[in-house]
């Protein structure tokens, strides 16, 4: 085996683990908070505490990926075959633009400026303003 | 020779034209550079405007709004109005660059690129990753169109379904951006199975990534399969000479994404198939203008760096500098539509000017200032009893154990909720929107709590000032015990440092005191804990 090949294998091997570890941090702390939020409903089941201990477990890991990744980058590893050299259906088929092409596109940009100042006038921009400055918890997964 | 002919280490990791491209775009998305100081997203008029890329709206650097996040939102809201502008924004952006943005200006874009940049063996593009591209249809059906729809529809809940399960980009930009923060510690007290859920397909996305060229872009973005239907239109993109093209499939073969030719709903434009390409066959174009030809620029973008930039282009790129800079300064020192930040939590004695926030006509008024002039001279240390029946503690604030400051609400039902009234009892002060999904999800909780308790309690709910729908209406046809009032003027929201985020929940103790002060979602069981410890 090739000794790059080595260098990549075990880069995806730190990666895989990395992921797993900080999957199962995740899912512990939610775990054992939840037990804790159980007994207690007004704490909280993630506290920075309980999320600084494992981001400090992982932390070695972290580092040995990033070490790993440095040294790669040094020495240009890199997966031979990427990227891309795959076996593809050789056949091109061309799209050709028409004039009609043409036309489509200039009524498409037409009807989206309408779109646009009949949304001024009935009030969806200003939706679009006041949920992009409120933050939604839910939308961004806090809760 | 050819070892001569090798560029060095340096030349090689040169970025190209359109890593530059992407970097500065992700700069410009995300101008907003002192939202990561303080933590705080930015409030101003720029969030008008959708951004073209996958950029969350709730990252503390966004300056625009998330094109899907707002598309999720217009649906949800096809009940009471037609979401024509977010429609109209991504129809021109579909037609004028289409999946062009995915390839140069998408800031997760980026992210994915650098991922994949990590040397670990890659996975191929194969028939099955080319049947997997077309997930990301069914994604937008069900998750971006079907179900905000079907709840906005039914149910009258907004419920940006993608956003809610699956957008790693909100996980990471807006839930991780924010909770990076140490100002926002308290939001710690709301994660939960959903933050556990959306935390670890953030990071199996990220290392899908990884091994897979834009695994994201190519099996899930919703965006990037809106984009992708306009392919056919795109007035910005690469284009094929038919007239040059020999057809031996080499631009496919090389393409890191699943195209079945060039310029398909599958290509991102990013034009590395102009250096594959022997024919010369393949540039980008606008229309009829040629943006770049391999003929004059060499190959494609391994020779690019040694092209010298043109006049035009130099004056582009000076321009581009510009706009860069202005945004910067702009949305972090000059914007005159920031709305104002929450006060911090003040001193009695800096309360006790008197006030010039009231307003009686609009049936919202602060009380601090017509307190009694013996009251207004307590200090921070004296503890005894106010006029008023409270205990002054010196500190008026919103944080547990100061006293919340005095206000007045005009009630749906037509009585006022003064605060002051409520001296002797257990306090419940609710922060919620019609368009926050999990302030409805939890309304019903509160008005169970008010009605259990009877009138050991006083409650008020408060919609801010920000209405996409009338609150009355929304109401209408729901009954809650408890009373409704709106927040005209966000005095409420600055006495409780709300930070609009939703929902947020406040508790006073009979004497007036903050026991509990949280963004986040309620159960009932956790209300009446709180409602217990009140009582203590």
């Amino acid at each position: 085996m090739k000794r790059s090949r080595v260098y990549l294998v075990l880069q995806a091997v730190v990666c895989i683990a990395l992921v797993a570890l900080i999957s199962v941090s995740a899912i512990e702390i939610y775990r054992e908070g939840a037990a804790r939020k159980a007994k207690h409903p007004t704490e909280s089941i993630y506290t920075p505490e309980a999320v600084a201990e494992k981001i400090s477990s992982i932390a070695p890991l972290f580092f040995a990926g990033v070490g790993l990744l440095i040294a790669g980058v040094i020495l240009g590893v890199k997966d031979e075959a990427d990227p891309g050299n795959v076996a593809a259906p050789p056949a091109v088929h061309l799209h050709t633009p028409s004039k009609r092409t043409g036309i489509v596109r200039a009524m498409m940009t037409i009807l989206a400026v309408v779109l646009i100042i009949a949304g001024v006038f009935n009030g969806s921009a200003l939706d679009v303003l006041y949920k992009a400055i409120t933050i939604c918890t839910e939308c961004v997964g806090l809760g | 020779m050819d070892e001569l002919l090798k560029p060095n280490w340096r030349q090689a990791h040169r970025p190209t034209k359109r890593r530059l491209v992407q970097l500065y775009s992700a700069l410009l998305h995300n101008a907003h550079i002192k939202g990561f100081i303080d933590g705080k997203i930015y409030t101003g008029n720029a969030k008008y405007a959708c951004v073209p890329g996958f950029n969350c709206y709730s990252c503390p650097g966004a300056v625009g709004a998330c094109p899907l996040g707002a598309v999720q939102n217009a649906l949800a809201s096809t009940g009471h109005r037609a979401g024509w502008y977010v429609l109209g924004i991504l129809l021109l952006f579909g037609v004028i660059l289409g999946r062009t943005i995915c390839g140069w200006l998408c800031p997760f874009g980026l992210m994915q690129e650098l991922l994949h940049k990590i040397p670990t063996p890659k996975i191929r593009k194969s028939r099955f990753t080319r049947t997997l591209s077309w997930l990301k249809y069914v994604i937008l059906a069900v998750f971006v169109i079907a179900v905000p729809l079907w709840y906005g529809l039914r149910y009258q809940i907004p419920l940006p379904s993608f956003c809610k399960y699956i957008c790693p980009a909100g996980t990471l930009e807006g839930g991780i951006g924010l909770l990076a923060n140490p100002a926002n510690t308290s939001f710690y007290s709301m994660l939960g199975i959903l933050f556990t859920r959306k935390f670890v397909i953030m990071v199996v996305i990220g290392l899908i990534c990884v091994f897979c060229y834009r695994g994201f872009c190519r099996f899930i973005c919703p965006l990037g399969a809106i984009y992708g239907l306009f392919s056919r239109f795109n007035l910005i993109g690469v284009k094929v000479d038919a007239q040059r093209c020999n057809r031996c499939g080499a631009c496919v073969r090389h393409c890191g994404m699943d195209v079945d030719r060039v310029g398909d709903h599958e290509c991102i434009h990013c034009g590395k198939c102009m250096e594959v390409c022997s024919q010369g066959a393949i540039s980008i174009r606008a229309g009829r203008l040629i943006l770049r030809d391999p003929g004059k620029s060499g190959a494609g973008e391994g020779h690019e760096a040694s092209a010298r930039p043109s006049r035009w282009g130099r004056i582009l790129c000076g321009a581009a500098l510009a706009l860069l800079c202005f945004a910067l300064i702009w949305f972090n020192f000059l914007d005159p539509a920031v709305r104002d930040d929450i006060k911090p939590a003040q001193k009695a004695e800096e309360l006790l000017a008197p006030s010039t926030g009231t307003d009686l006509a609009e049936g919202n008024v602060t009380l601090a200032g017509t307190e009694a002039p013996a009251e207004r001279e307590m200090s921070a240390t004296e503890e005894e009893p106010a006029g008023d029946g409270f205990e002054n503690d010196g500190l008026i604030g919103h944080e547990v154990g100061q006293r919340l400051e005095d206000f007045m609400l005009q009630c749906y039902n037509g009585e006022a909720f003064h605060l002051a009234d409520t001296r002797g009892k257990i306090v419940f002060i609710n922060l919620w929107a019609t368009y926050c999904t999990p302030c409805i999800q939890e309304l019903p909780y509160f008005s169970e709590l008010y009605e259990a308790h009877g009138d050991d309690i006083a409650m008020i709910a408060v919609h801010p000032r920000l209405v996409t729908m009338d609150p009355v209406d929304f109401l209408s046809d729901r009954s809650f015990a408890m009373p409704f009032a709106t927040d005209t003027d966000d005095t409420v929201t600055k006495i409780v440092g709300g930070t609009g985020t939703l929902p947020q929940t406040i508790v006073l103790n009979r004497k007036g005191m903050v026991v509990y002060n949280r963004v986040g979602s309620v159960t009932p069981e956790m209300l009446e804990a709180l409602y217990d410890e009140a009582d203590k």
